[in-house]
Formats: C-alpha cells, sequence, structure tokens
C-alpha cells in the first residue's frame, strides 16, 4: 500500500482570526537563541541615516542568521539605543525559511512584508501571506508567528471579505499503522 | 620524445623574441629621456632644469601647524592640525603629513578624521560634487569619527583614502570601506558621507556588495574586536 499523504482544505469559520499551534516545541529553543545573535544583511546597495538610526539596503537583499534566511527587495534595519528594534523586509513576494536544526524540516513563509522583531522573536508578514510548515500551509492577509514558541495567529482581509484558508497534510492512516507493525 | 630538429627550431625564436624587446626597450628609453631631461622644462614654461627642478621643490614648509577655516558668515567650517606642511605654489598644492581635521557640523557632534598624509588643491568636482572650493585628499590609514561620549551613536569609518569637500560638505571614496556603529558593521566598496547630516550612502559596485554584520543585542561589536 502505498504511503500517501491525505490532503484536507479547511477554511475558518470567521474573518477575524484564528490561532493555531504548530509544532510548538520544535523550535522553541533554537529560536530564542538566534534572536542574541549577529545576522548577516547582504544587499546592492545601502543607504544609513544617523538622524533616524536606521540602515537600509536594496538589490535582491539577503539576510540570514543561523538556520534563519529572510530575502527581499529592501529590508530596512531600525535601531534604538536598546538594540535592533525592527527589520522590515518588502519584496514581490519577500521570503522566510527557518531550518530545523538537526533535520530537513524546515518553516517557509512568504508575503509582500516581513517584520522581524528581534526583542520578542515575532515574525509579522503581511500581504498575501502564506506559512507552511511540515506541509501544512495557512494562507490570509497577515500572519503573526512566534518563532520562539511556533505559535501562529493569522487574520484575513475585512475589507476584500478574505477569510483565512488553511491545508493541512494528514499521514495516511494504514501507512502509520502499517509502519508501527514493523 | 622531443624532435630533436623542432626543438632547436624553438629555441631559435625565443632568442629572436628577447632581441626584439631588448631593442624596442632601448628605444622607448632612447625617445623618453631627452622629453624628461631636455624638453619638458620648456614645455612648462621654464627657462631650465634648474628651474623647473626647483618648482618641484616646495616653497614653503612647517611643522607642528595648526590652521583654521572660516565660513563667510563667520562660523568655523574646519580645523586642521598636521605634523608637518610643505606648499608648492607652482601646482597650487599644499601637502600636509599626519593632518587631523576637525569638521564642525550644526546641532550635532564634529567629525574627526585623520590620516598619514593629505593634499590639499582646489576642487576639480566629482558627479556629485561641484568643482568649488578646496579638495582635502586623504591618503592612508583614513579614520573618520564623531563621538559624543555616547556608545550609542559613535561612528567610525575606516578606509585607505578619502576625498573631503568642506564646502559641499561630503566626503567621498571609491575604496574599500568599514564603517563601524555599536550595533553593526558595514563593509563595502566606496561610499559617499553627508557631513552635515551623517547620512551615508553605499552605493552599487560589480566587485562587492554591501554587507553588514549587525548585532541584536550588547556586546556584538566588543566581541569581534576580542
Amino acid at each position: 500500500m502505498t504511503n500517501k499523504l491525505l490532503s484536507h482544505v479547511a477554511t475558518a469559520l470567521c474573518l477575524a482570526s484564528v490561532t493555531v499551534l504548530l509544532n510548538p516545541y520544535a523550535q522553541a529553543s533554537q529560536s530564542a537563541e538566534s534572536a542574541q545573535g549577529e545576522l548577516s544583511i547582504e544587499g546592492d546597495t545601502a543607504v544609513f541615516l544617523e538622524a533616524e538610526n536606521t540602515i537600509e539596503y536594496s538589490g535582491d537583499v539577503i539576510a540570514s542568521m543561523d538556520g534563519m534566511r529572510i530575502t527581499g527587495d529592501r529590508v530596512l534595519v531600525l535601531m534604538n539605543d536598546d538594540g535592533v528594534k525592527r527589520i522590515t523586509t518588502n519584496g514581490e513576494p519577500a521570503g522566510f525559511r527557518q531550518q530545523k536544526e538537526g533535520t530537513n524540516e524546515s518553516t517557509t513563509a512568504r508575503a509582500k512584508t516581513i517584520v522581524f522583531l528581534p526583542e520578542t522573536s515575532l515574525l509579522e508578514l503581511s500581504g498575501a501571506a502564506a506559512l507552511n510548515q511540515g506541509g501544512n500551509e495557512i494562507r490570509g492577509d497577515s500572519i503573526r508567528y512566534n518563532l520562539a514558541l511556533g505559535k501562529l495567529d493569522a487574520t484575513g482581509d475585512s475589507t476584500k471579505t478574505e477569510r483565512v484558508r488553511m491545508q493541512l497534510s494528514l499521514p495516511d492512516d494504514n501507512a502509520t499503522e502499517k509502519s508501527s507493525n514493523q | 620524445m622531443l624532435n630533436p630538429k623542432r626543438h632547436s627550431l624553438f629555441s631559435i625564436i625565443p632568442l629572436a623574441g628577447a632581441t626584439a624587446i631588448v631593442g624596442i626597450a632601448f628605444l622607448a628609453i632612447f625617445q623618453i629621456q631627452p622629453l624628461d631631461t631636455r624638453e619638458f622644462a620648456s614645455i612648462n614654461g621654464f627657462e631650465s632644469d634648474a628651474d623647473y627642478a626647483k618648482a618641484l621643490e616646495p616653497s614653503s614648509s612647517a611643522t607642528g601647524v595648526t590652521w583654521q577655516v572660516f565660513s563667510n558668515t563667520g562660523g568655523l567650517v574646519y580645523e586642521v592640525n598636521a605634523l608637518s606642511l610643505e606648499q608648492y605654489h607652482w601646482q597650487n598644492l599644499t601637502k600636509v603629513f599626519e593632518p587631523a581635521i576637525r569638521l564642525t557640523r550644526e546641532r550635532a557632534t564634529p567629525w574627526l578624521i585623520t590620516s598619514e598624509q593629505g593634499n590639499i588643491t582646489q576642487s576639480a568636482g566629482v558627479d556629485s560634487v561641484p568643482a568649488d572650493g578646496e579638495e582635502l585628499e586623504l591618503l592612508g590609514n583614513v579614520q573618520v569619527s564623531t563621538n559624543d561620549g555616547s556608545a550609542d551613536r559613535a561612528l567610525d569609518f575606516s578606509t585607505a583614502r578619502l576625498s573631503v569637500y568642506p564646502n559641499q560638505q561630503r566626503a567621498i571614496t571609491t575604496a574599500q570601506v568599514e564603517l563601524r556603529h555599536r550595533r553593526f558593521i558595514t563593509r563595502s566598496i566606496g561610499f559617499e558621507l553627508d557631513l552635515q547630516t551623517g547620512s551615508v550612502i553605499f552605493a552599487k559596485n560589480t566587485n562587492q556588495r554591501v554587507f553588514t554584520t549587525l548585532f541584536l543585542k550588547d556586546g556584538g561589536a566588543s566581541k569581534i574586536d576580542q
């Protein structure tokens, strides 16, 4: 018997929001450590504004840290006296990828704007946002993903009556049973 | 195995080539030398070689010099301290050695720029800077910094050469540059610094992208120094 995945499409019940926990413990320790570290950014050009305490990169920008990678057309880094406050990436679309340490599993996301808040390990996706983890994909106008907890919060666009869509890939029961009998 | 006939034939060709190169080099020296010693002085309006040689010497020199340059409104634009200075009147050039330049700016901490050597000339201008006023061309271990006592806002640039245009409040280089800030270190080739606002443009370069290491928490830059 072939080990095929059953694809299930569910639509959320309301326009407001849906909160889902995807693999809550898997990436907690890795992401918490990442937020303490160094982020490498490269781009074709950059502009530092001393008065605004910002540095903006443009042209095929890549920001990477440990197993995390954000790509986009423009990246704006906003700093304050306490540290790096916000990293905003724009693209068509901007992309996010986080490799789970020691495995081939990864979380990927895309949106027109991706905001990374290092202090809270939050990732805010907005504008045709989508996040995929282990074959499960959630789409909405905006998605907030907590890198430390693996918790996400998706919101539809109330002005366009677009609802949050979630596609889950579930393992075949027979395949699971067969593998457990071996 | 090598064919002995072909081998001997090929051994003659490099010999002929080498002879030709020596001959061309000899002719080149013969042609260049008279221009250098006999004609260059007259081309540049000097009656004799002695006058020309004298013009290449500094017309004045000084050690331990300090001077200040003021704007039309009377405000201090910049101040230079240097180990020594040489003026070349004929070339309209002032050479300074180990200069330390303090450039003032409104409502912000002054810039301090140091280098091994500097050439001060009338600005010929570049793309983004019109030819107006002086150009301070700084060479060798150029350091640019501003520090108001707050480590959070301190900026330090280092590069091998830098052109400073005080009238336009611009500093430009096409050399490798490193910018150090408490929150990041950026490396690139070339930059343009607005000395009034402190904004920096790292332009697109075909040889190297702009690369930054960003420290999300305190202690990153000091960790790298260690």
